[in-house]
């Protein structure tokens, strides 16, 4: 993928004065500034809707209206209840990911989430957001009670479960998006070599066939199923037992 | 010598003709059944004709990648004694979970097309949950592939048999791991498919837990994936049969344990998604005890990851 030469070299290192040479612990360069360029496309976002909402009749307000009322809906169906801190930490987590899979359509950068620290990052916020509001809804020692179920020996097993979800959940979205990172830039990088190819790559609609697929495709159901899983995890910690609704007819669910 | 550049020729032929036969044998079934849908309710003709040729431009992705992956290795000349056995985890990684995927694909959009029969009127949601279905059930193949580029890059460090082994468990790792999921999602879509037939009402309901489920599913191939990374970044620098053992033991131990745990989840979710059709208003209580049931599956897949993961720390 082709980069701007902001940088010297891809990769800093700040901890290496203090011996901390393991790859953990080295800084991608382009990782910061793609992700830095996402908030500011976010900012700018949020500033143009509060534009568009103060106008009557907006088309670009009445979309983000319909947005957030059909997340709204979404995450109260899962959780069974409405509660603002819960739908705005899925609806951000959404919006952050949804942005930096799709930044790639600008030149020159990459996706920030191909980057398996930026993935691990906001799967550690999920799960740890996840632990706060359960030890808040449950009390802490119903939460460390939890472990034991259903008997005490699962203890390390309940652990180690736990735990996984963090690593399939970040390694869910770096695969996918590193996948399809992957397989554009090969493609891009065998059709780089004369200008007929190119012209052939643009005008077969390889190009756009690949930019719909995996950057606006996946990069769209990636991002949902990591804010859906996240939800879905919370709602198994925080949610109380119901029982099934008896009411018959299903308005939310009419097809138009 | 002679057996490696048998092992070269091998696997690029294996690698074409094995995922051209799936994929075939798939094609052939959703065009068959595609005709007869179209004979059973001739005005849906169109939507069932785009349905039918979306999923088969979808069921093919895994032999163009196959094709592809053997142009790369052919393109190009090796070092012959040590290059067999990586090229032959190539093959593995592209070509089993490329042959199950051509396989199983042909189910889900069979199913869309008997749904857009029943409801003609409801064709752009079922072909929407069809691609979305079917996209899922070739991840683990790009998987499969992108492995392989890295064994491919690899390949010219590769000075003794143990790297060469090295190499093949990678490939080994996420060729078999890749299989149960395939099964288990193909298997989802098929009634997530089927299911929009019967009850239109409930697409929305089914849309949402398709997410969550599929992504449940292909759990156990993500860590196939990991383990495959982590034997490809092992330090080897001497001949050792230990350390070539521990790897493919490694590698068998998370892709085996991964199979059962791919399909039993794949048939939990799909029984879960047929009852919440027949009964939408009880989703939440049927989709949280669905994904109850998925975890726990899922720590099946977690012990064997965790005893690869021993395994290979050790190293």
């Amino acid at each position: 993928m082709a980069h701007f030469a902001v940088f010297k070299e891809d990769i800093a290192r700040p901890f290496g004065r203090f011996g901390l040479t393991s790859p953990f612990w080295n800084i991608n360069l382009h990782t910061i500034t793609a992700t830095w360029l996402v908030l500011i496309v976010l900012a700018l976002l949020t500033l143009a809707t509060r534009h568009a909402l103060k106008q009557p009749h907006s088309r670009f307000g009445f979309l983000i209206v319909s947005f957030v009322y059909g997340f709204k809906e979404l995450v109260d169906q899962t959780l069974g209840m409405f509660h603002f801190r819960h739908f705005t930490f899925i609806a951000s987590l959404f919006i952050f990911i949804l942005t930096c899979n799709m930044i790639s359509l600008l030149p020159g950068l990459e996706e920030p989430t191909s980057d398996i620290m930026t993935t691990l990052a906001l799967g550690l916020t999920a799960f740890l957001y996840t632990q706060y509001s359960s030890i808040q809804t449950n009390g802490l020692l119903a939460y460390l009670k939890g472990y034991l179920k259903p008997f005490f020996i699962m203890l390390p097993l309940n652990i180690v479960s736990n735990l996984a979800t963090v690593i399939s959940i970040s390694f869910r979205l770096f695969g996918n998006i590193f996948g399809g990172a992957v397989i554009s830039s090969l493609w891009y990088g065998a059709i780089s070599s004369h200008v007929v190819f190119e012209i052939i790559g643009i005008l077969s609609g390889i190009n756009l066939t690949i930019t719909l697929f995996f950057i606006l495709f996946e990069g769209f159901i990636q991002a949902f199923v990591f804010a859906m899983l996240s939800l879905t995890y919370l709602s198994l910690e925080v949610r109380n037992e119901e029982q099934i609704p008896t009411k018959p007819g299903h308005e939310s669910d009419n097809p138009s | 010598m002679i057996t490696a550049t048998i092992l070269y020729f091998g696997s690029i032929v294996t690698l074409v003709a094995i995922t051209s036969i799936a994929v075939a044998l798939g094609e052939s079934l959703i065009s068959q059944k595609a005709l007869q849908a179209i004979d059973t309710q001739p005005s849906a003709k169109t939507e069932i004709n785009k349905a039918a040729l979306l999923g088969i431009a979808l069921t093919e992705t895994s032999a163009i990648i196959g094709l592809v992956t053997a142009i790369i290795l052919f393109s190009k000349t090796f070092i012959m004694p040590y290059a067999g056995l990586p090229l032959l985890g190539i093959a593995i990684a592209v070509a089993l979970p490329g042959f199950t995927a051509g396989l199983v694909s042909a189910g889900p959009i069979i199913k869309a097309c008997h749904s857009i029969m029943r409801q003609p009127f409801f064709s752009s949601k079922a072909i929407n949950l069809m691609l979305i279905t079917t996209s899922f059930i070739q991840t683990p193949v790009v998987f499969g592939f992108i492995i392989s580029l890295f064994i491919y890059y690899q390949i010219p460090f590769c000075t003794n048999y143990t790297q060469a082994i090295r190499l093949f468990a990678s490939g080994l790792s996420v060729g078999i791991g890749g299989i149960g999921s395939i099964i288990g999602l193909s298997h989802y879509a098929k009634t997530a498919c089927a299911s929009i037939g019967y009850n239109r009402n409930s697409y929305f309901r089914i849309i949402t837990f398709t997410f969550i489920s599929q992504a449940l599913i292909e759990t156990p191939v993500i860590f196939s994936l990991i383990i495959s990374l982590l034997i490809l970044n092992t330090n080897v620098t001497h001949d050792s049969l230990s350390t070539a053992t521990a790897l493919i033991t490694a590698a068998l131990c998370c892709a085996i344990s991964n199979i059962a745990t791919g399909i039993s989840s794949g048939k939990t979710a799909a029984a879960a998604c047929f009852e919440i059709t027949q009964k939408p208003e009880a989703y939440s209580t049927l989709s949280k005890a669905s994904l109850i049931a998925q975890g726990m599956l899922d720590s099946f897949a977690i012990y064997g990851w965790a005893v690869s993961l021993f395994i290979l720390l050790k190293q």
